[in-house]
């Protein structure tokens, strides 16, 4: 570049003046010191280039880096064969229940097993709340389920007329529930005043049932004799819990404080009970530290008047 | 937001007889200017001041280069060189014009007219013009700096001319090219260290300025605060010691000894018996010599160097025109008693040349005159010459700096 300019401006200058010498910079004449210096200058420039593109380089390498996360791990290391499935639950799912779920070839590598695929075909059953698939080297799989526990039963009838009982779990899945004693969901109340709507396979979640589940709690321990008449839940009329049983129509309870509600209601309960005449249909638990009992209106009955009415 | 320094590298380069002498220089925002490297090396190759000797002369010159750009740490972007030898040679030439205005006032075309036509004068194809050193205009025969629209009818400008061999001029180039440095622009060696020696005052009421150096006198003669006329005679202080060699039968490097602990440049010693020691160690060889011989051979020589360059002034030296007297300067001026010789030839005041004090103490030399001119001429005329464009000292400057581009 310079040794253009030069002859240019020599070019120019043809009137006589020294500037029409050409001057050609770096050409003959180079001494050992002016080749050295030459040969450094282009190292440091080739150095200075190189170091800086190195830079570049592993700021762009970073920025990609950062920006397409993480990396899933995986390793292309020929594991050893799958020789044992553990299989943990904390519900009562059978291991050939579960193992027919898993759908694991033979002759399967512990590191070909798909993980994610096993997770998903296992949740995909409502039963089961959360399912852990881990590799435990060399060759073991372990399966590790947490199942839901029902509170409820629902009933529902097909478009053919089929009459199907379904579980409900605390978080509100309705799901139909495989390997239960069948004592254990004999003692289940059903839901009632409830909208099943249906999703896929299956129906969409109702709402949550801490309440009742609480309620039952505390009943199965204070109160077992009475629980056991409970029938049928309604929860059409919300936050309110309405049971039926086979004597009374309607126990209404209120959120909360079941103790003392089931209190009142045992009192109550053994109070009518040595007064046979009268036979309570509504006993309504929502009053604090009262309680709103309607008698059953009794043909042969000196009192025909209710003492209460709740809507 | 700040605002980004401009600065450039440059390096003013004398390539004398005795030495080279390098100056590295730090041009800010085209304003400041200051000295960041200095590189010397005794010449080899250069016999007055001009190149006899291409890769002897290159060695050593590049060898300066290198060392006051590693002093420094940083390059040369551009050279600023000085130009002396016997080869260099000047003229006068003036031209006139008649004002061309209706109402006689001087305008600038009429300036640049004048000055075309004073500049017009042909050379031999072998020679090539270093300068054109131009005088002060005048009109009506009235001086005037800036003529222009002053009322007059005739103007008048005139030049100085200094030319030099054109393959001369090209080797001194060529030594600096091949260093991969650029030549920005060549200043006569006597303009360069003239500027450094004498103040703007001095210039103004007549100075004459003797740069003596050892292959090489250069002259130049300031009249009005211009420079009327420079030019180089071949003699310098080497002539004195090839004299006092030849006289006593000595070898150059006694006769440099001699001249350098007991030369002066006047007669002083009357006895003609006195005797000094030629190497004054007392070894094989050692003898004596005669004081007064010594000095009669420096003094005739000296005084014959400067009616040389009284004869090269010609009709332009007029006693009466140097108010500010002679000032010596270079590396000879140095001697005992030269100034007193020098007034006896001139007949006007003389005193050796001090350089500014701003310079470091180690170059307040009188041998550094003419590289600190360079400089200064570097300071004051950059940009007007050359084209490169100015370093910036930005992110894009810093890289350059790292890799060295």
């Amino acid at each position: 570049m310079k040794k253009k300019q030069s002859r240019k401006r020599g070019a120019q200058n043809g009137d006589g003046s020294w500037r029409s010498i050409r001057q050609n910079v770096g050409g003959k004449g180079e001494t050992k010191l002016a080749k050295s210096r030459t040969r450094a200058r282009t190292n440091r420039f080739m150095a200075g280039t190189i170091l800086m593109a190195l830079v570049v380089g592993g700021v762009a390498i970073g920025i990609w880096y950062i920006d397409r996360g993480p990396e899933p791990v995986s390793s292309r290391i020929k594991a050893n064969p799958l020789e044992e499935i553990v299989l943990l639950t904390d519900g009562v799912l059978s291991d050939e229940w579960i193992n027919r779920r898993l759908q694991i070839p033979a002759e399967t590598g512990l590191m070909e097993v798909d993980i994610q695929a096993i997770k998903d075909r296992l949740e995909a059953d409502r039963q089961v709340e959360a399912a852990t698939i881990s590799r435990r080297f060399p060759s073991t799989l372990v399966v590790s389920l947490t199942e839901r526990a029902p509170v409820a039963r629902v009933v529902t009838q097909g478009a053919d007329g089929r009459v199907n009982v379904f579980l409900v779990a605390v978080d509100g899945i309705v799901y139909r529930g495989f390997g239960y004693d069948p004592q254990h969901l004999e003692v289940l109340p059903f839901l009632d005043g409830i909208r099943l709507v249906r999703r896929g396979s299956g129906f969409a979640p109702i709402s949550r049932l801490d309440d009742v589940e609480a309620l039952f709690s505390v009943a199965r321990q204070t109160a077992p004799h009475l629980c056991r008449q409970w029938r049928i839940v309604v929860l059409d009329r919300r936050p309110f819990i309405v049971v039926r049983t086979r004597e009374v129509k309607e126990i209404i309870f209120e959120p909360g404080a079941f103790r003392q509600q089931l209190a009142r209601l045992d009192y109550i309960l053994d109070f009518y009970q040595r007064a046979p005449d009268d036979r309570p249909s509504r006993i309504d638990l929502s009053f604090k530290n009262q309680a709103a009992v309607e008698l059953a209106i009794d043909q042969n009955s000196t009192n025909p008047n209710p003492e209460y009415t709740r809507n | 937001m700040a605002v980004m320094s401009k600065s450039r590298i440059i390096g003013a380069i004398e390539i004398g007889t005795a030495k080279v002498a390098v100056l590295i220089g730090e041009i800010t925002d085209r304003r400041s200017l200051s000295i960041v490297g200095m590189g010397q090396c005794s010449s080899r190759g250069v016999i007055k001041g001009e190149v006899v000797d291409f890769k002897a002369a290159s060695d050593c010159a590049h060898a300066a280069i290198l060392e006051a750009e590693n002093r420094a740490g940083v390059r040369i972007e551009g050279v600023y060189l000085s130009q002396t030898g016997g080869h260099l040679s000047g003229f006068r030439n003036e031209a006139s014009v008649t004002v061309s205005a209706a109402d006689n006032r001087v305008s600038y075309e009429d300036t640049e007219r004048v000055k075309t036509l004073a500049k017009e004068k042909q050379i031999p194809p072998e020679r090539t013009i270093i300068h054109h050193i131009r005088r002060p205009f005048r009109l009506d025969g009235r001086l005037e700096r800036n003529p222009v629209h002053l009322e007059g009818r005739r103007l008048e400008v005139g030049y100085w001319t200094v030319h030099g061999h054109a393959s001369k001029v090209s080797d001194h180039i060529h030594v600096i090219n091949g260093f991969s440095l650029h030549v920005d622009d060549i200043i006569l060696s006597s303009l360069a260290s003239g500027v450094m020696v004498t103040t703007q005052e001095e210039r103004q009421h007549g100075v004459l300025v003797l740069d003596i150096g050892r292959g090489t006198t250069d002259f130049a003669l300031y009249q009005e605060g211009h420079c009327y006329v420079a030019g180089v005679i071949p003699v310098g202080g080497d002539h004195l010691t090839n004299d006092l060699s030849i006289g006593l039968r000595l070898t150059a490097s006694q006769a440099e000894t001699l001249k350098l602990r007991f030369g002066s440049g006047v007669l002083q010693c009357r006895d003609r018996s006195q005797r000094v020691w030629l190497n004054g160690d007392l070894s094989i060889g050692d003898r004596q010599v005669s004081r007064y011989s010594i000095e009669r051979i420096l003094a005739l020589r000296v005084s014959e160097l400067f009616e040389v360059v009284r004869k090269a002034l010609g009709a332009n030296y007029v006693q009466e025109n140097l108010g500010a007297g002679v000032v010596l300067t270079g590396g000879t001026s140095r001697l005992p008693m030269i100034d007193r010789a020098a007034q006896e030839v001139f007949k006007v005041p003389v005193r050796l040349g001090e350089n500014p004090g701003w310079a470091h103490e180690e170059l307040k030399q009188p041998e550094y005159a003419t590289v600190l001119g360079l400089l200064n001429y570097g300071l004051n005329f950059q940009g007007e010459n050359d084209s490169e464009p100015v370093r910036k000292s930005g992110l894009l400057g810093i890289f350059k700096t790292l890799v060295g581009a």
